[in-house]
């Protein structure tokens, strides 16, 4: 109950987000940075997926974390594929300066978000270890 | 005269020890992240100028022209060179390799030891041709017949492969230090 502004708040945080990505491709009628949403939405993915994995044996006592590390490694390259990827398309001039930085705003507010959502409330109703 | 070493092994060959780097996992999961940054970083810095090249046009003022010079299959080879290097590294179990070089008592003369070090040696012979090769690329395509315009093509070439070494060296630094998990469960 305490929390319910701040998810109130997170969410306008990410209407914000997508708002800008959106458009930063139909402004221009131009859809390449849509690409920038997409990336940022599945950067969160590789890490709660691989320490999903890592804890599936959790038992056993030659526990190694070649998951997790395996999952930070992707989720670096996702982030640095949104950052680069808009900048990638300006410096070709197959986007318009604006909407380079526009979809990196955007993105960077999504994946904040998440970022911010999982850190707040995920780690309450996540039973680790 | 000399003074004996404080860990003296007979059997050892060089006088400087393979570096053993000691990173907690802190350190460890910032290295991680880093490497791959870095590694796509470098990645774009090649699909920057292949889609540079892809689009590019002829000067404004003779919009007849022909582009001189195109990125070709040529300059993809070391980026290829470099990727198969970084991933025969990375795919290297550490311990093996340690066992190898600093002298212990069993695993030192083993088939394991000797199968690390043989499979680290082409990987990294791996990524060094290929910076090797970038560095060709540079020379010959770019720099002789004096494309004075199209130089970042064969620039980016190279900082990619400089690139994948240094994520290669962040990721080994990285992973060779203890991770926490073990220490839990250990404890």
């Amino acid at each position: 109950m305490v929390h319910t502004p701040a998810v109130i708040l997170l969410s306008f945080v990410l209407a914000a987000g997508f708002l800008l990505v959106i458009l930063s491709c139909a402004l221009w009628a131009n859809w390449l940075p849509l690409l920038v949403a997409l990336t940022f939405v599945l950067a969160p993915l590789p890490n709660s997926i691989c320490s999903r994995c890592a804890r599936a044996d959790d038992i056993s006592p030659e526990y190694n974390s070649t998951y997790v590390d395996f999952g930070r490694f992707v989720t670096g390259m996702l982030v640095t594929t949104g950052l680069c990827l808009p900048i990638l398309l300006a410096h070709s001039a197959l986007i318009q300066p604006a909407a380079c930085w526009m979809s990196i705003a955007g993105g960077g507010l999504v994946y904040g978000t998440i970022l911010v959502y999982s850190g707040w409330f995920g780690g309450s109703t996540d039973d680790e270890f | 005269m000399a003074l004996p070493r404080s860990s003296y092994d007979p059997r050892r060959v060089f006088t400087i020890a393979f570096p053993k780097f000691e990173v907690g996992p802190k350190t460890r999961q910032i290295g991680t992240y880093l490497a791959g940054i870095l590694f796509t970083f470098s990645f774009f810095l090649l699909f920057d100028a292949a889609t540079l090249s892809s689009h590019a046009k002829p000067p404004a003022d003779s919009p007849h022209d022909v582009v001189p010079v195109h990125m070709s299959f040529v300059d993809w080879i070391p980026a290829i060179c470099s990727t198969v290097g970084f991933l025969i590294t990375s795919l290297l179990d550490k311990s093996h390799l340690q066992s190898a070089f600093s002298g212990d008592s069993w695993g030192s003369e083993g088939p394991a030891a000797v199968r690390a070090r043989v499979v680290l040696f082409i990987g990294v012979a791996f990524m060094a041709g290929g910076l090797a090769g970038s560095l060709t690329v540079l020379i010959l395509k770019y720099i002789i017949p004096d494309y004075i315009g199209y130089i970042y093509y064969g620039g980016a070439n190279v900082g990619m492969n400089a690139g994948i070494m240094l994520s290669a060296m962040v990721l080994w630094v990285a992973q060779s230090g203890s991770d926490e998990y073990e220490y839990q469960l250990t404890v």
